[in-house]
């Protein structure tokens, strides 16, 4: 490595270029995040009413569904920007693919840790083996190893490749993981919206879903556009160590 | 399905089977790059005319041979420690099950070799990513294999036939994983290798 750049002279130089200050005015978006996040509170805990069956703990599914629903988007977001980074090579969309792979990957343990809360009064265990909790499980995994393998390849390049590579093949995994393990067992309630007949939640219920996926995605996306910046600067302060060095 | 076979002699051997094939190939997938990455010979492979597709097909082939020489040994050792019923029987009729596994997971081991042989720690790095990866094949061939030992077992007419058409299953998915790993490798081989 060459020698540190003086101190602030980097940061400097990285907000003076532009694509670092793309997406730095997000005050709009975090506050509709923020409001709806508390609206949904407010509806999951005072105004929607008890399951008949399950009573109070279900509602931790208002924010179950949807962290999952956004956790599996990021996933695919990861796959269409590791492709997209294969055919084009543009930094940016390296810096999209791996900061959906960290969102998800949190949105992800999100899923892990309201699942077996709800299921150990219900199902009366925290966990078992089934389809849709072992597929979720593993796909932890496959972006927990996306993340890990970032961390021991050196070269900007190779990295960004490399992970594309585990990005597009993990998540063309998803759907045989899903199958073999459904194929084996499954107890996973099926799902509640267009999940076919005999199926379907109150109109209350519903409006309360929606509201609360709306107010996570919201959420998502701030996240995303924070690591999405970070990782520009983090890219930019690479060129510049290397042009330093140079 | 599960019920049936849970804890039975046939979850054992096939268990143990795959056990091994899974941990053999964790170990030798790695030795395919990893030499060639320490003596600087896979740039020498890379330079050759011709498709780079090659090199995969070549790698994935060495590995297969490793594992079938595993299978080879484990098989025949599973009759003598486990004795089940009708062993020769049950191998053969496993023989495909056995293929399209070792073939879905040689594919997927021999790509993730390629990409964590670029990485320090690459010994650590393989059986993180390639495990989680490799859940569908390995479920499917254990499951698969559990099957075809039950049908060659069973004195029951209506266990067989319940088994046989499970065991076509399993070898359905199999096929899934083993076209869909195959046409992922050929095509992230070559972004991956490249310098």
């Amino acid at each position: 490595m060459s020698a540190p750049l003086p101190n602030n002279t980097g940061a400097a130089l990285l907000y003076s270029k532009g694509c670092a200050t793309r997406f730095r005015n997000t005050f709009a978006l975090d506050l509709a995040a923020l409001l709806m996040l508390a609206y949904s509170l407010c509806r999951v805990f005072l105004t929607t009413p008890n399951e008949k069956m399950q009573g109070t703990v279900q509602r931790i599914f208002y924010y179950h569904v949807p962290f999952a629903w956004v956790a599996l988007f990021a996933f695919f977001m990861v796959f269409i920007f590791s492709i997209l980074y294969l055919a084009r090579r543009r930094e940016w969309m390296d810096a999209m693919a791996v900061s959906n792979a960290e969102v998800g990957v949190f949105f992800c343990t999100l899923v892990l840790i309201t699942g077996p809360l709800w299921a150990k009064p219900v199902w009366g265990v925290y966990w078992d083996w089934d389809a849709r909790l072992t597929s979720t499980f593993v796909l932890w995994l496959i972006y927990l190893g996306y993340m890990l393998l970032r961390a021991f390849v050196h070269d900007t390049h190779r990295r960004a490749v490399l992970s594309a590579a585990v990005g597009i093949f993990g998540f063309l995994d998803v759907p045989l993981v899903y199958f073999s393990i459904r194929l084996f067992n499954t107890q996973h309630p099926k799902p509640v919206i267009a999940g076919g007949e005999g199926s379907g939640l109150a109109p209350v219920m519903r409006n309360t879903l929606f509201i609360c996926l709306i107010a996570i995605t919201l959420f998502y996306v701030c996240l995303l556009v924070r690591r999405y910046r970070l990782e520009r600067l983090r890219q930019e302060a690479e060129t510049l160590w290397e042009e330093a060095g140079a | 399905m599960r019920t049936e076979t849970l804890g039975g002699p046939e979850t054992l051997i096939s268990g143990m089977v795959w056990v091994a094939v899974a941990f053999a190939g964790m170990l030798g997938f790695g030795r395919c790059f990893g030499s060639e990455k320490d003596d600087r010979s896979l740039d020498g492979l890379l330079l050759l005319p011709g498709d780079r597709s090659a090199v995969l097909v070549g790698k994935t082939l060495f590995n297969l041979a490793l594992l079938f020489a595993v299978e080879a040994l484990v098989l025949p050792l599973a009759g003598l420690f486990f004795h089940p019923p009708e062993w020769g029987c049950a191998i053969l009729m496993l023989t495909p099950v056995l293929f399209l596994g070792t073939l879905g997971y040689a594919v997927a081991g021999t790509l993730f070799a390629a990409i964590t042989s670029n990485t320090r720690l690459r010994d650590l790095l393989l059986p993180i990513l390639l495990l989680p990866v490799a859940v569908p094949v390995l479920i499917a061939s254990v499951e698969g294999t559990a099957m075809a030992v039950q049908a060659a077992s069973t004195d029951s007419v209506l266990v067989r036939q319940e088994s046989l058409v499970s065991m076509k299953g399993w070898i359905r998915v199999l096929i899934a994983c083993d076209v869909i790993y195959i046409a992922a490798a050929l095509w992230l081989f070559e972004p991956v290798v490249e310098e």
